[in-house]
């Protein structure tokens, strides 16, 4: 059992969370809605806002050195956000049907949503199922992203696309 | 606004003034709905434009 020393919500952290060293986490408030496995990597700051809304099967795994300002990860599958990566605020990345309907019966659930190295999600941003953002990319405020986005490269709007 | 039965607005979509959405209407995540959207259709974008599967 690991509670945070500075932590308002009564609870613990669930033990199926793992938070890196040196990283800070706002309080174990944002697990309150959580079924799954959540893996923070050292040095990361996970700042009041942000919810990990994961069913029973789903998995979030955050390397070191990330900034994540108050996003909501709603997932049953698996969420991957690699080193030194920002996510601002108020970012949902989703593949749950309750809050992201899917196109159709035939489309799957739940998929992979991962999130490369330096990459950069602006304030508001969506990532539905299925999304890949490559290294060093920057996803504008307010971009609804389905599919990949290559390395380096900058996309805005909804759907989003590259600038 | 009206929202017919059944229907499925995403997170963070909006649905502006007057728009109907149809019954078991689906709008995708961050949609900007400034139109009605027939009965069964899907929509996602700004602005909410219809989708096929």
């Amino acid at each position: 059992m690991t509670a945070l020393a500075h932590d308002w919500f009564p609870q613990p952290l669930p033990d199926t969370v793992a938070l890196g060293e040196r990283s800070w986490l706002y309080s174990s408030y944002a697990f309150m809605h959580s079924h799954g496995t959540v893996r923070i990597g050292p040095d990361c700051g996970i700042y009041k806002g942000t919810h990990f809304e994961l069913g029973p099967e789903g998995s979030v795994d955050i390397g070191s050195y990330c900034t994540i300002v108050g996003a909501i990860i709603r997932t049953n599958g698996h969420v991957a956000i690699g080193d030194m990566t920002f996510v601002a605020h108020e970012v949902v990345i989703a593949d749950d049907p309750f809050a992201v309907p899917p196109r159709g019966a035939a489309e799957p659930g739940a998929a992979s949503i991962m999130i490369g190295e330096n990459a950069w999600i602006g304030a508001r941003a969506i990532l539905l199922g299925g999304t890949t953002i490559g290294d060093d990319a920057v996803v504008g405020a307010g971009a609804v992203v389905r599919g990949t986005v290559p390395a380096g490269a900058t996309v805005v709007g909804n759907p989003a696309q590259v600038a | 606004v009206r929202i017919g039965d059944g229907a499925w607005v995403g997170i963070g979509a909006i649905v502006l003034k007057g728009v109907l959405v149809g019954a078991g209407a689906r709008i995708g995540a961050g949609a900007i709905v400034a139109r009605d959207v027939p009965a069964g259709a899907t929509v996602e974008g700004n602005p909410a434009q219809v989708v096929t599967a």
